[in-house]
């Protein structure tokens, strides 16, 4: 049930991300990594987009984060055009260590803030050992 | 142009210029990254500007920045923007930080504003990270449209 709902989320991805790729250039948001409290964080910053605008897919073993950043438009005379245009992508190969149905998401003031958290095989185990 | 009669894959610095786009792309670099190489560090937030009929429109890049730590003022025609990015906050000492692009700390940004300004009538939002900030221009220096009669 859960595949179903990524595999249809990731057509509709690859629709947009072929036909962006062929007009507007990626910006490869700056991310931060950490680990705390049994899962990983992961921090993007995307400044201009909305809760909607962020897709993320989780596809085999990549998270997939990808976002349309709408463009400024003003009418008038460009006196300085320091900001990016395009639209942010960016992707992160998880290993087995990720529980990828614990992974939540959430945006505020353009930064994308994703928790991953920890599957249960990969908290460390104590093992007895039995005396024969 | 001196190189033209080599072709672009005979260019002498097509070599080098094919491997630094490798190297960017082994490490996922960006060449045009808020964070412009692997060690530098930028506190100076990306500006748009437009100049319109009746304002100067200028738009800010400040992702993570509460609008309470954002100080804005115009003295003598010069804007500035300045702030404060915190870092997020975190209880646990027991932290390990694995890799990290972004910045943080204090921020300015200054830009000289033409004559026609008006410093009392500059308006500021701040939405999903992006500060956009208006600055209206005084009436006499608004265009002023002019009727052409036709007899």
């Amino acid at each position: 049930m859960g595949r179903d709902i990524t595999k249809q989320n990731e057509s509709d991805l690859m629709s947009t991300s072929a036909e962006s790729e062929s007009r507007r250039p990626r910006i490869f948001p700056a991310y931060e990594v950490w680990d705390e409290k049994d899962a990983i964080h992961l921090r993007l910053e995307m400044p201009g987009l909305e809760r909607n605008d962020v897709h993320i897919v989780v596809e085999s073993n990549e998270l997939i984060i990808q976002g349309q950043r709408p463009d400024w438009t003003v009418d008038g005379t460009v006196l300085l055009r320091e900001r990016r245009v395009g639209d942010y992508y960016r992707v992160f190969t998880l290993d087995n260590s990720v529980d990828t149905d614990r992974i939540d998401a959430t945006m505020k003031n353009g930064v994308l803030e994703i928790t991953l958290g920890y599957a249960k095989e990969a908290q460390p185990r104590r093992i007895e050992i039995k005396t024969t | 142009m001196r190189y033209r009669t080599y072709g672009r894959d005979l260019w002498p610095l097509a070599d080098i210029e094919r491997l630094r786009t490798q190297i960017n792309r082994l490490f996922d670099v960006d060449p045009e990254s808020e964070v412009t190489g692997l060690f530098d560090r930028s506190s100076s937030p990306r500006l748009d500007v437009v100049e319109t009929d009746d304002a100067i429109m200028i738009a800010c890049d400040i992702p993570g920045v509460d609008a309470k730590d954002i100080e804005l003022d115009v003295t003598n025609n010069v804007l500035s923007i300045r702030g404060e990015k915190r870092r997020h906050e975190s209880g646990d000492r027991d932290v390990k930080n694995y890799r990290r692009e972004t910045w943080y700390g204090s921020f300015q940004r200054t830009l000289s504003l033409p004559e026609s300004i008006d410093p009392n009538k500059v308006t500021a939002e701040l939405k999903n990270g992006v500060l956009s900030i208006r600055v209206a221009k005084r009436e006499e220096h608004k265009p002023k449209r002019i009727g052409i009669k036709v007899k």
